[in-house]
């Protein structure tokens, strides 16, 4: 009755149907289940393994063929050394005031989350998510939902735990989102991910005065990441003649493409428990 | 045997795409070696033997990537079914045809995952940056993928030719053991 070329062309336009229904089916959901866990099972253990081979390397290779640098390194480092107990001296002067100050004003301490080291395995195989696999998953209490961070500041959040291994996303992934302020200003907004490995910090209101080099900080309101970590910095600020908001680009303070260990907070709220209540 | 050397090579390919490729920020731009995994079973593999594959390393790479789940499925998917109607019309021993194949394997790659983000996160925005990697991606793909492509052909045709040496010695071993009962 209908041609092998109809047959064809119907069976290809069914086929691309139904594919876009299971995609938006299964799209919107970004951590794996069944099939899934057990390939990123089986590519893990390979994952730390051969990442742990090229740190092993680079690690030979800085400590032993670099020693030409290493002296030179050495002045430089026993100077900022010094400098760094000055100004570590100072810092403890202000920890001590400003724990006065808490108890005078009845504060809770907000910084007390329990912290997991976990290690860098693998990144995203695409330049178009940025993502990275650590160490620890559901057996060392990782769980979805919970901030990853580095001491320069914010790295990411959870998205997938396994039962060994978890994946994160990261602050300049384009599907990522917190919560921030501006730390001089106190104008507050929404830090979304760029495509080029930048950030945009969204919604500021015109009026707010934000200029190059400020430093965003969270803002805690997200209940994802506690309050004040740092996110980046201010590279550029536009402000049009129109519109309510301003636009403002963001330096991460993380360099993602040196991202080695990482610390997984442990007890900060999940996005089930936000999701639920 | 043969599913079981396509799915460990690409295996291979992840992990490597994942912590060595990663390592250094020249790469950092560089196209997808399982896609092209995919195009090479494609063009010298049958359906019966392309499809799983296909499907299961789409599943792996799903699993590893911070994509939508299921866009590398159907990206594998596609390209493999691509792939197969290409060899329809042309030859695959047309050598010649191979930087524009891999081309086209780039570019679908990158229309399909970010055409199912643009459709699942509406509040995505593009920026320029996306045209510059895609432009770094294709110059890869057509410098590199033609002697890639030859590689994991070179690199089957060994694995084949050592798995029958093998075969022919064990039933050498094993025929004197028959002859004697």
């Amino acid at each position: 009755m209908f041609s092998k070329k109809i047959v064809m062309i119907v069976g290809v336009i069914v086929l691309i149907a139904v594919n876009l229904m299971a995609l938006s089916v299964t799209g919107r959901r970004y951590h794996t289940h069944g099939l899934g866990q057990i390939a990123i099972s089986l590519i893990t253990p390979f994952q730390k393994t051969t990442t742990r081979s090229i740190s092993f390397m680079r690690n030979v290779w800085n400590h032993y063929f670099c020693l030409v640098a290493a002296k030179q390194e050495n002045d430089k480092l026993k100077e900022a050394l010094s400098r760094a107990i000055e100004k570590n001296n100072r810092f403890n002067e202000t920890e001590i005031f400003n724990l006065r100050l808490r108890k005078l004003l009845n504060f809770q301490k907000n910084m007390v989350e329990q912290t997991l080291v976990a290690e860098v395995i693998g990144k995203d195989p695409s330049p178009w998510f940025k993502t990275i696999i650590i160490d620890k998953g559901k057996s060392d209490g990782v769980e979805r939902g919970l901030s990853v961070l580095v001491p320069e500041g914010i790295a990411g959040q959870v998205i997938d735990a396994s039962p060994h291994s978890s994946k994160v996303l990261l602050i300049i992934d384009q599907i990522s989102a917190i919560d921030a302020l501006v730390q001089g200003t106190r104008a507050r907004g929404i830090v979304k991910g760029g495509s080029n490995g930048q950030c945009f910090f969204m919604y500021a209101l015109r009026k707010h005065d934000i200029r190059v080099g400020d430093t965003i900080i969270s803002s805690g309101l997200d209940t994802v990441f506690p309050k004040g970590l740092r996110i980046g910095n201010v590279s550029k600020v536009i402000k049009q003649n129109f519109g309510i908001f301003q636009e403002v680009m963001v330096t991460p303070c993380v360099d993602f493409e040196k991202l080695e260990e990482v610390l997984v907070v442990l007890n900060a709220k999940s996005i089930s428990d936000v999701n639920d209540k | 045997m043969t599913y079981c050397f396509h799915i460990f090579t690409c295996l291979c390919l992840i992990i490597f795409q994942t912590t060595v490729l990663s390592c250094f920020p020249l790469f950092n731009t560089f196209y997808d070696l399982s896609a092209l995994y995919i195009v090479y079973m494609g063009l010298f593999f049958n359906v019966r033997e392309g499809i799983p594959v296909a499907l299961i390393i789409g599943l792996a790479m799903d699993s590893v990537s911070g994509g939508p789940f299921g866009g590398y499925l159907t990206t594998y998917f596609w390209l493999f079914i691509g792939a197969r109607q290409l060899i329809k019309f042309f030859r695959v021993s047309n050598y010649i045809l191979f930087p524009f194949v891999v081309t086209a394997a780039v570019l679908t790659e990158a229309v399909i995952l970010l055409g199912t983000l643009a459709m699942l996160e509406p509040g995505v925005q593009f920026s320029l940056s996306v045209i510059n990697i895609v432009a770094k991606q294709i110059v890869w793909a057509i410098f590199t993928g033609p002697f890639i492509i030859q590689f994991y052909n070179f690199t089957y045709n060994m694995w084949n030719k050592l798995f029958n040496k093998l075969i022919v010695i064990f039933s050498r071993e094993q025929s004197p053991q028959i002859d004697r009962q």
